[in-house]
Parts: C-alpha cells; sequence; structure tokens
C-alpha cells in the first residue's frame, strides 16, 4: 500500500503513525477477509492530550521526520547545530547563498522550535 | 508449475519441498510443523498460516519453522529464533526471501516498508510511504471515501517531548481533496 505525498501531508520535524482502519486481507487469499492488524510498538507519535481523535492504540507502522535545522541529525533541536552550521553553512532559505539570515533562522527554530 | 494447496486445518506434520514457484500453500489454522524449502534462490511462493483466520487470532498460532533456502544463506523462520528469522513478524526482506510466508491477520512488514519502521527520516519529509505486508489486503470499502483504509496520525516533535497537534484522516484519491496525505487505492500487491 502506497501513501502518496499531496501538498501538506509528511513534514520535517514530525512523527507518524499508521493504523489500519478498514484495511482487510484479500478475500481472494482469506476468504473472510478479517481486519488487518498493526502489531508493533509505536510510541513516535504518542499523544501528551485526551484528543479523541488522536490514536489511543500504541500499535502501528510509523517513522519520524528530522527537522532541517536538525544539522547534526540528533533528532534534537540545540546548540551543536548551531555549531554545525558555522562549520558548514546551510542555505536554508535558497538565497544561493548560506548568509546571517540563514543562521538567523537556525537560531530562531533552536530557541522556539521548528513549527512549520 | 503453479499450483494452490490447501490444508484445511492445523499443520504439525513436517514436510520437504523443492520450491513453491509461485504457488501459495494455505494453511487452515495453525503451523506447528516444519516446513523447508530447498531452492536455493529463495522461493516465490507463499504460505499463508491461519487462512481460515481463527476469530481469536494469535501469533503464537505460528509455533512451528518454515526454512527457506536463500542467496543470502538459509533462514529458519520460528518463534525461536532472532530477527531477521523470529517468527511471524521476521525482518528478512521480501528481496532476500522473494516469497512470503504470512499469519493471519497480515501485519505490516517492519524492513520491507519505506521508511522503514521507526526510523528517523533525517534526508527531508519522504513523497510517498510504502507500507508492505506480510500478504496481500485490500481496502474493505473501496468505494467509500469516508472510510479510509488506514489513518494516519502526525505529532509535531517539539522538546522535550513530542505533543499532539492535529489528527486528521485519511481520504482515499477519489474523495474530497484532504490536507492530509491520500493513500492510493490498495491493490493486492504487498
Amino acid at each position: 500500500m502506497t501513501i502518496t505525498n499531496d501538498t501538506d501531508s509528511f513534514a520535517q520535524n514530525r512523527a507518524y503513525q499508521v493504523i489500519p482502519a478498514d484495511l482487510v486481507c484479500s478475500p481472494l487469499w482469506v476468504p473472510s477477509a478479517p481486519q488487518v492488524v498493526y502489531v508493533s510498538s509505536w510510541a513516535g507519535a504518542t499523544s501528551v492530550c485526551d484528543d479523541e481523535d488522536f490514536p489511543v492504540e500504541s500499535n502501528g507502522y510509523g517513522f519520524k521526520v528530522a527537522s532541517g535545522f536538525d544539522l547534526n541529525q540528533n533528532l534534537t533541536l540545540e546548540t551543536g547545530d548551531i555549531e554545525t552550521w558555522l562549520i558548514d553553512p546551510v542555505d536554508f532559505d535558497e538565497s544561493g547563498h548560506a548568509d546571517a539570515i540563514d543562521l538567523g533562522l537556525l537560531v530562531d527554530a533552536v530557541v522556539n522550535g521548528d513549527d512549520e | 508449475m503453479i499450483f494452490s494447496l490447501d490444508v484445511a486445518g492445523a499443520m504439525d506434520g513436517s514436510i520437504s519441498v523443492g520450491t513453491l514457484s509461485e504457488s501459495v500453500l494455505f494453511i487452515g489454522d495453525g503451523l506447528s510443523g516444519d516446513i523447508t524449502i530447498a531452492d536455493t534462490d529463495g522461493f516465490e511462493g507463499s504460505i499463508v498460516v491461519n487462512a481460515n483466520a481463527n476469530a481469536d487470532p494469535d501469533r503464537e498460532l505460528w509455533s512451528g519453522s518454515v526454512s527457506v533456502a536463500t542467496s543470502s544463506g538459509t533462514f529458519n523462520l520460528a518463534p525461536a529464533e532472532s530477527q531477521p528469522a523470529k517468527a511471524p513478524f521476521y525482518e528478512v526482506t521480501s528481496s532476500t526471501l522473494v516469497g512470503t510466508v504470512g499469519l493471519v491477520p497480515f501485519n505490516f512488514h517492519p524492513k520491507d516498508s519505506a521508511p522503514t519502521h521507526g526510523v528517523s527520516v533525517v534526508t527531508g519529509a519522504p513523497t510517498s510511504v510504502q507500507i508492505h505486508h506480510y500478504g496481500p489486503v485490500v481496502d474493505a470499502d473501496d468505494d467509500l471515501v469516508n472510510t479510509p483504509p488506514v489513518r494516519v496520525f502526525e505529532a509535531l516533535l517539539t522538546l522535550p517531548r513530542a505533543r499532539a497537534t492535529t489528527a486528521r484522516r485519511c481520504a482515499t484519491p477519489s474523495g474530497p481533496k484532504s490536507p492530509m496525505a491520500s493513500p492510493t487505492k490498495c491493490s493486492a500487491a504487498w
């Protein structure tokens, strides 16, 4: 099964969890077509609120997408990313060159979070 | 020769076959016996355990073993083994095993799926997600846009811990435009 991207789907700095809703085993192979069950612990998208729309199941397929500002790829936005940028500057705003504006974006992300 | 072999109930004996080609062996109930497939190129066929879909499925329905010779060595798929051969949710990928052995109801394959289950993607947001299963799956209500095959949940990776943002339902491609990823129609491919 393929989940294709659109203009507002998978993004950086997010965790995703996929849970079967109406997915069944093919009746061509299993005539009674039982519901597919995902069995694997995945706490990457665990909710800390009581939103009823949020999954209560702990089982599911999931993955995380690191922030684009997470330059040292440790899944944390912290000063180490700034140190990494100082060694190897990145052009975040795609202006054609890495400059103080890019550094400002990075510092803002480290201080305030990368809530795209 | 492609064939379909049905074992009506449980299989507790031992069999050894040269190859399954693209054939399917259906075991109606549990597998407590041992199956050996000698084809050194993997096996292109499939084995379905609990094909009768017992009402109270349990992973212990697969207590036996399925030994498969591949170009990467022989894998003895059994509960007592460690990964990548630990049944029923073994991590040997389809590129190595070629065929598949699946316990009903089918789970997703953590290593065949892309991105790999539980991984942290550091190369940017994926443009698509492929979830592979241990057997063929389909959308139960293919024509109903309000009953998507899967639901995708999203949480922000905000330190020190993730917090919930929104839970958005998927929509089938034929449905209204969704702000969330739209799973394509499920096919017999997995």
